[in-house]
């Protein structure tokens, strides 16, 4: 099945029976993607430039808009949305659309120049690109990869057994908490990098920074800079945290008293 | 221009808020709106046009009060909306299901979360940078205690130290600021070098006695 969606039909919303993969690329608008038990459904709606090129073929949804004439300030935009059940891979790209991934338990990458990138509740292989575009994340679990130039990261809780981050002048903050193990690594050249643990973390925590400070658990030394470990509990697990300039500060929190 | 009626759902929606009672059109705008949590706000472009073509069809009526068009359902209407009702309770279940609804609920959650933890996290680093002090000032000051058993006034000018010692450390990150940003050759390295010594002559002389004693006091924790 092919269709296009341009400014005579403005919009198309089709009933997704059989999807195993999701691919959608944008230059502007938006980009939303969420698993539900529920049928699956795309609703599309052309905003501005080309014709938006949608594909249905073995189960393989693809959603295209491109311009050879990407960046130009009133670029093509189109805003896409997808329901479609939680093991379908997905798939973005956008210039500067912003992306919504949410309870998707299968390998999801999102590559975008200045959208924002938001996953919620999604678990499997995951990859996340940016160039200025902010992070959020919440929920996510498996292995995440995410490389940022200027936008800032965050996780909020998960159960990653495997992370790396990767950003120039972007702060990374983690949330590991429910973590006890794992391999865990955030590179920054400036960017400030804080990671929250628990305290039964079986971690042995490695930071190394040439100009900036260090704040690592249980360390009471007096140098804050340079090459610094910490292990708790076992130790077992490893989490490296680098920096050219920017401050390190692995943090436990401190568990809440129970009355 | 939306995406949650497909196939004529607009349509139906009206007739089903006129049914509860008549209104003019900007109401009827509004009522899309609320119904739909905001997610699409139809223009007057889109619902006028539909009404008039309802109208057409005999499925609605209008009459005028004070300057506006009131519309109301007709009995023609009535039985169109019966005749649709299972489609009726299908589109509102859909649109409140639609993928957009789900994604910016999820989007509102999932930033607010991560603003959560960022400011826990800058408190916690905030806390953390105090006990950091507070342990240096602290094995500082027992070291003085020590060096300086007897002298008594150890504790006095500790408001001092604590203004040199962040002078001296914003003075370090200027220079590697400095240092990082230019290219450091062998000759200027020297150059800086000289000047650090005579900076340190200098500021001894200031200090006297005191001086030599804290220059001992800390070594290695500036390599100057």
């Amino acid at each position: 099945m092919k269709r296009t969606v341009g400014s005579d039909e403005g919009r198309l919303t089709i009933d997704l029976d059989e999807v195993d993969s999701v691919e959608v690329q944008l230059v502007g608008g938006e980009i939303m993607v969420a698993g539900s038990a529920g049928p699956g459904r795309l609703e599309v709606e052309w905003l501005a430039g080309p014709p938006v090129d949608v594909s249905l073929e073995g189960g393989r949804l693809a959603v295209r808009q491109v311009s050879e004439l990407w960046g130009l300030r009133r670029g093509p935009r189109a805003a896409v949305a997808v329901t479609c059940p939680p093991g379908t891979a997905v798939r973005t790209r956008s210039v500067s659309a912003p992306t919504v991934v949410a309870g998707i338990a299968a390998a999801v990458t999102t590559t975008t120049v200045s959208g924002s990138v938001t996953w919620g509740y999604v678990s499997g292989e995951l990859t996340a690109h940016t160039v200025s575009g902010r992070v959020d994340m919440e929920g996510v679990g498996g292995a995440l990869r995410v490389d940022s130039v200027s936008g800032p990261i965050g996780v909020a809780g998960g159960h990653l057994r495997d992370l790396s981050v990767l950003s120039t002048s972007g702060d990374v903050a983690v949330d590991l908490e429910s973590q006890r193990g794992g391999r865990y690594r955030c590179r920054t050249v400036s960017g400030d990098v804080a990671i929250v643990l628990s305290p039964e973390a079986d971690l042995t925590v490695d930071a190394a920074t040439i100009s900036g400070r260090v704040d690592l658990p249980a360390d009471r030394s007096r140098r804050q800079r340079g090459c610094r470990r910490a292990v708790l509990g076992s130790g077992d697990g490893s989490l490296r945290v680098d920096s050219v300039s920017g401050r390190l500060a692995v943090l436990l929190r401190e568990p809440v008293p129970t009355p | 221009m939306n995406r949650v009626f497909a196939h004529g759902g607009l349509r139906l929606f009206l007739l089903m808020l006129l049914e509860e009672e008549p209104r003019h059109g900007y109401e009827l705008i509004r009522m899309v709106e609320d119904r739909l949590l905001g997610m699409y706000t139809p223009s007057a472009g889109t619902v006028y046009p539909r009404l008039s073509s309802l109208e057409e069809e005999g499925l609605v009526e209008h009459e005028m009060i004070d300057g506006k068009k009131v519309y109301r359902l007709t009995d023609a209407g009535r039985a169109e909306l019966d005749a649709r009702r299972a489609e009726l309770s299908e589109l509102q279940e859909r649109a409140v299901e639609s993928a957009r609804l789900v994604a910016t609920s999820i989007r509102d959650e999932v930033r607010h979360s991560v603003r959560g933890l960022r400011e826990e996290l800058r408190h916690a680093m905030k806390d953390a940078r105090r006990e950091q002090r507070w342990a240096t000032r602290q094995a500082r000051h027992e070291e003085r205690a020590n060096r300086t058993r007897g002298d008594d006034g150890g504790g006095a000018d500790r408001l001092g130290m604590k203004a040199l010692r962040s002078d001296l450390e914003a003075f370090v990150e200027d220079v590697e600021g400095a240092a990082a940003s230019g290219s450091l050759s062998r000759d200027t390295l020297r150059d800086v070098r000289d000047r650090l010594l005579e900076a340190r002559d200098a500021i001894f002389a200031l200090l006297g006695a005191t001086g030599e004693a804290d220059q001992q006091t800390d070594p290695g924790e500036h390599h100057l």
